[in-house]
């Protein structure tokens, strides 16, 4: 695009080209100062950022560890090996692998009677001697044997134990196990230590807890700030929904900036106020009485300190939240929680030293950091995961968001609301079954 | 190259390539803090405003032969000047583009290659001459003349229309050129 070259505009091009003006030096130190608040905010920031990440990682590690602990069928449930086994024993014997410590399984036939097994050791040749009352061996010759591949594991009563010989190989054909006939269970033996207490989830009840949240606040005067959150909190449940209100307490520091104008303390010097004089005759000389004060000095310039007065405040806290778990199984729930919080500050006290002057002499003392509000309300929403211990207690972890809708100063200079994340973690006791 | 190595260290924020791109760079941009701020004390916090968006933004800086780190930065310290001087107009109502066009009752009047001024005063007297001009004619001015953008440009920048943006141009040289020419008169006086 052709631009009009106008005398003006070149006679004040050239006129500043490569001008340059040196900098008041406070400048370079405040720039300095501003850059390292920034490393080492974006330092904290990537250390939540890892932080989160490894939660994530371990809550999906434990996700899916309870996923795969839990949906394995019970034992009883597995399916019976229906398959014919045709082939002879020493091709069985070489291909079915016995545990040592196998006791063995119960081998049914259709009659319902249970054939007996001689438990083996690996070196061990052998099978299963049978001698079924009345077993028609023509009828079952002509059914379709089972494959012997499938056979894992072969149990056998303790009474029935007599009947083998371990020394001893049966070819298998006196053995007719048909695929209408043969069932094996592959358990182990000791059925009463697989009976599993049973938790179950309750459809709907009152639940009592205890949380703690660590919270980070953003967005503050005092950028990334913690705050301590502790109560204590009640639920209803009905099906998949909940709602859970409670009471807690929220401690948190804050720093506070002060602007002190003062005078510098110089020193003192002894004034005169006044003096007297009496005669003394046998010295025959008039003695002098002084009467003198101290007078401090302070300089008339004035000056500006900036202290920092540490505070921790304590706020009560009490949320409203709604819940729905949008996944569930007898220990597990997945949720989400969303509500209003409620936050009134009931106390507030001050940790570091009040500020020595010394002896300069004090102007006056303002805020530079406003007073922190007394009252506000965030919404809070975050994922519920509640693991059932047993069927009195649970544990629930929640990663949460909070979005402040007012500031938590009384005049605040930042124009962006608070948010914050944290972590709450919750002891609960399911009142009524 | 050598640039390149300091950015890397200032992107890790190393302190010594922190100040060594302070001092290399503040003296041009400040200079170009004061030709639109107008006064050294706004001129200091736009500088201070503006290293620090340089720094936050600097990771996704890439160097290359279209793109050079000094007009990179000044690109930045200008759009922290205009937003500082939007910010101003908003709170102070101190600056409005068109209403700035009345206030002074100069016409666009014709220059001639005669005009041209024989002698550079000092640099100093020039910017004040360019700091002295209202907000809206300055702002026009160092856009076009110094950033060499056309008025369409600065028309969409300033959010005012091309009109304004050439009128604001006009006035503004007049106004410098009376002010250059009561210099030299002052001069040859003395």
């Amino acid at each position: 695009m052709n631009k009009d070259v106008h005398p003006i505009d070149t006679y004040f091009r050239e006129a500043l080209k490569d001008h340059q003006v040196e900098p008041p030096g406070s400048g370079r130190e405040a720039f300095l100062h501003e850059a390292g608040k920034l490393h080492r905010a974006e330092k904290k920031r990537i250390i939540w950022l890892w932080g989160l990440s490894v939660f994530v990682i371990l809550l999906s590690a434990g996700i899916l560890f309870f996923f795969r602990g839990h949906h394995q069928p019970p034992a009883g449930e597995r399916p019976s090996i229906t398959e014919p086994a045709s082939t002879k024993a020493g091709k069985i014997l070489s291909t079915v692998p016995v545990p040592k410590e196998t006791s063995g399984t119960a081998v049914h036939q259709a009659s319902g009677s249970s054939v007996p097994c001689q438990p083996v050791h690996r070196s061990t040749t052998c099978a299963p001697f049978v001698t079924p009352s009345g077993h028609d061996t023509n009828a079952a010759s002509e059914e379709k044997p089972a494959a012997t591949s499938e056979i894992s594991e072969i149990s056998v009563p303790a009474s029935s134990r007599s009947f083998i010989s371990p020394s001893i190989t049966i070819p298998f054909n006196y053995f007719p196990l048909t695929k209408s006939t043969l069932k094996i269970i592959s358990e182990k033996v000791a059925p009463e230590k697989e009976e599993k207490k049973v938790i179950r989830r309750n459809e709907s009840g009152y639940h009592a807890g205890l949380y703690f949240l660590p919270e980070m606040m953003f967005n503050t005067l005092e950028k990334e700030k913690f705050a301590w959150n502790l109560g204590a909190e009640g639920s209803f449940y009905f099906k998949e929904f909940s709602i859970t209100t409670g009471v807690g307490l929220s401690l948190t520091k804050g720093t506070r900036e002060l602007i002190v104008k003062y005078n510098d303390y110089l020193g003192s010097y002894s004034n005169l106020d006044s003096m007297s004089f009496e005669w003394n005759e046998n010295h025959t000389q008039v003695i002098p009485t002084y009467y003198m004060t101290d007078k401090d000095v302070w300089d008339s310039l004035m000056k500006l300190d900036y202290p920092k007065v540490i505070k921790r405040y304590i706020y009560l806290q009490v949320p409203l939240m709604l819940g729905y778990d949008f996944w569930k199984n007898e220990k597990c729930s997945f949720g989400l929680r969303v509500g209003p919080v409620l936050s009134v500050m009931i106390d507030s006290k001050r940790l570091s030293a009040d500020y020595d002057p010394g002896k300069n002499r004090i102007i006056g003392i303002n805020n530079i950091t406003p007073d922190r509000i007394n009252l506000n309300w965030q919404i809070a929403g975050g994922i519920n995961f509640s693991y059932l211990l047993d069927n009195r207690w649970s544990l629930d972890l929640e990663p949460e968001a909070k979005y402040y809708f007012n500031s938590v100063y009384e005049k605040s200079e930042i124009s962006k609301k608070p948010w914050s994340v944290g972590l709450k973690a919750v002891i609960k006791l399911n009142i009524k079954k | 190259m050598r640039e390149q190595s300091l950015l890397c260290k200032v992107v890790k924020k190393d302190p010594e390539a922190l100040k060594k791109l302070y001092d290399d760079y503040a003296p041009k941009l400040f200079s170009l803090c004061m030709r639109y701020m107008g006064n050294r004390a706004d001129a200091e916090d736009v500088l201070h405003d503006g290293f620090i968006k340089i720094l936050e933004n600097l990771p996704g800086f890439r160097m290359g032969p279209a793109c050079n780190l000094e007009g990179w930065m000044k690109k930045i310290m200008v759009n922290t000047a205009l937003n500082n001087l939007r910010q101003r107009a908003k709170e102070e109502k101190l600056i409005s583009f068109d209403k700035a066009e009345g206030k002074m009752d100069v016409h666009d009047e014709e220059f001639s290659e005669e005009d041209a001024f024989p002698v550079i005063p000092e640099k100093e007297v020039i910017l004040e001459m360019i700091g002295n001009l209202p907000a809206g004619y300055r702002t026009v001015f160092n856009l076009y003349v110094f950033e060499e953008y056309s008025h369409r440009e600065i028309a969409v920048m300033l959010g005012c229309s091309e009109g304004t943006s050439k009128s604001q141009l006009s006035k503004a040289r007049v106004m410098l050129r009376h002010s250059l020419t009561s210099v030299f008169e002052k001069e040859k006086r003395y």
